[in-house]
């Protein structure tokens, strides 16, 4: 199974990462630092069916021999703390939490613990920080958190989704449960629906559900006051934007391969629908507000980048856009894009690079309102 | 009472630091002693313990609050400024009793997050930043100011939907 954060790295790999021999502890650690805009899918988990998710944490941490994991719930989510901390109580009423587990020999605990809003925390290294009580700057990897994470101990850290699939994968049978999905793109995907839709909300699809033209307008009941599809941004903010001529009639595959056919990705799976109404960079310029206040100052490209991105969209915004500056918005970007400390950067920079490529004519519009018109040399695409 | 002092509102240099050290019932003693002993180092217990110091002072991380957390934690001041500064949810300043926060991110942006604020800063007679005097209730768009720290995305989105 692919991790269902948004990276999308093979959980078993992440486990097969930690040492058997190290003499050391080791930790568990659920990422419940829900922060991709448009992303809500673990609030779900967590809220309908804690037990689920404390299953799934105490195979892994059977599994990898941890005697104390932890869930990292976002500050925002502390009424799921209750929820979670109620449920750990039943589990260990029930023998099947803390010492000699069903009177085995194996004991482990789970405890649960607050974020207090930091998007950065997501990152599992900066999460390890945060949970350590400093600051949440991200680390350098490697090493990575399975040979040196939470107090320089192996630890697996795994999203909600991902650990609360556990449980069926044992139930079901790896090969069973891969097969609910495509040979490639395994199991299912839960997908956070959120936007101009008649029925946002949480939809569990198999990987591979056929297609995303269907989902929008059959199983979310198509778009709200009956107008029409723009764009998605299937994946969490930071996932490439597609629009509509991109999605309709054009049979895109909701999966890892598919999305990335269609030219976007899975990413957290946080789907935000916009209809015609919405301007696209308007819409881009508030993602990167959104980046330019989460970027947590570590690395320069990124601080300052992101910055300098925000200060370019609110010029344009207030009539002074200048014929490059789409093209400076890129040029920015490119310094921003692999060369930022943690992936915060390119998160910032995939959002402006599709805008611009598939909504020329939204950046056109603003740019040459502005005092800078008449502009040849825009720098744009032609679309 | 002693002079207020925060990160955005130092004291002078050479005054002597308040040495004031905010005192908690047994109840609220119970509760912090239970969060420190879930972790193999005290020093992870610093946000769990900074939402209830924020909690029983006003809203916000005051100077005897910072100087418990200091002590509870066996950190210095710093280390409990320079956690506190970084995590938008823990108040360095004072905040209103109520503190209300929208969320203006895309999903809700798009679902009328502006009408939102609009509405409560005409209920309060307020503009996002600031406080009412009469009922000490606090606005705060989200990113409305540099120095507001804010909520974003809060993982609400589906609800911003269901307005109709």
């Amino acid at each position: 199974m692919r991790g269902r954060g948004g990276a999308g790295f093979p959980t078993g790999m992440k486990w097969g990462f930690v040492p058997k021999d190290s003499p050391k502890p080791k930790y568990v650690v659920c990422n419940a630092d829900e922060s991709e805009p448009g992303t809500f899918k673990d609030r779900y988990l967590m809220e309908r069916d804690p037990h689920m998710l404390i299953e799934g944490m105490l195979i892994a941490a059977y599994a990898l021999g941890a005697r104390t994991n932890y869930v990292y719930t976002r500050g925002e989510y502390r009424y799921l703390i209750e929820i979670m901390d109620v449920a750990l109580e039943e589990a260990r009423a029930a023998g099947l939490l803390g010492e000699n587990i069903l009177g085995s020999n194996f004991s482990s605990e789970i405890y649960t613990h607050t974020g207090a809003g930091a998007y950065i925390c997501g990152e599992e290294t900066a999460l390890l920080n945060s949970l350590e009580g400093l600051r949440g700057h991200p680390r350098m990897k490697p090493p990575f958190p399975a040979v040196a994470g939470l107090y320089g101990c192996p630890t697996v850290v795994n999203n909600v989704e991902t650990l609360t699939a556990v449980p069926d994968i044992i139930k079901m049978g790896g090969e069973a449960w891969q097969k609910l999905g495509t040979e490639k793109s395994g199991g299912t995907k839960v997908w956070s629906v959120s936007g101009h839709v008649k029925r946002p909300g949480v939809y569990e699809l198999p990987m591979g559900y056929d297609d995303m033209e269907k989902f929008i307008h059959e199983d979310c009941q198509g778009m709200l006051g009956g107008r029409k599809l723009k764009a998605v941004i299937p994946g969490g903010s930071s996932v490439y934007i597609m629009p509509a001529s991109d999605i309709e009639g054009k049979d895109v595959r909701m999966d890892y391969e598919g999305l990335v056919a269609a030219g976007s990705m899975v990413g957290s799976g946080g789907f935000i629908v916009m209809d015609e109404t919405v301007d696209v960079f308007e819409s881009t310029k508030n993602l990167t507000e959104f980046y330019k206040h989460e970027s947590c100052g570590w690395c320069t490209p990124c601080r300052e980048g992101t910055d300098w991105l925000v200060k370019v969209f609110k010029r344009i915004e207030a009539g002074e856009g200048r014929p490059d500056d789409a093209q400076l918005l890129l040029d920015i970007v490119d310094n921003i894009e692999g060369k930022s400390f943690c992936p915060l950067g390119d998160a910032a920079s995939w959002p402006i690079q599709s805008a611009i490529k598939k909504f020329p004519e939204d950046f056109r519009r603003k740019v040459s309102n502005g005092n800078g018109a008449g502009n040849t040399k825009e720098g744009l695409p032609t679309a | 009472m002693s002079q207020q002092f925060t990160p955005n509102n130092p004291l002078p240099q050479g005054a002597k630091v308040p040495t004031e050290i905010a005192v908690f019932s047994p109840e609220v003693e119970a509760e912090v002693d239970r969060h420190l002993a879930k972790y193999p180092v005290k020093r992870s217990a610093i946000l769990p313990l900074m939402f209830i110091v924020q909690r029983e002072r006003g809203g916000w991380l005051d100077p005897p609050g910072v100087a418990y957390l200091a002590d509870r934690l066996g950190v210095r001041i710093t280390d409990i400024w320079e956690v506190a500064t970084f995590y938008s949810m823990i108040n360095t300043e004072p905040v209103g009793k109520y503190h209300l926060q929208v969320c203006k991110t895309l999903s809700c942006k798009i679902m009328g997050a502006g009408m939102v604020t609009a509405k409560c800063s005409e209920r309060l007679g307020i503009k996002p930043g600031q406080t009412s005097a009469k009922s000490s209730a606090g606005c705060r768009r989200t990113r409305s100011s540099p120095r507001s720290k804010s909520l974003l995305c809060a993982g609400a989105a589906a609800r911003a939907s269901r307005r109709g």
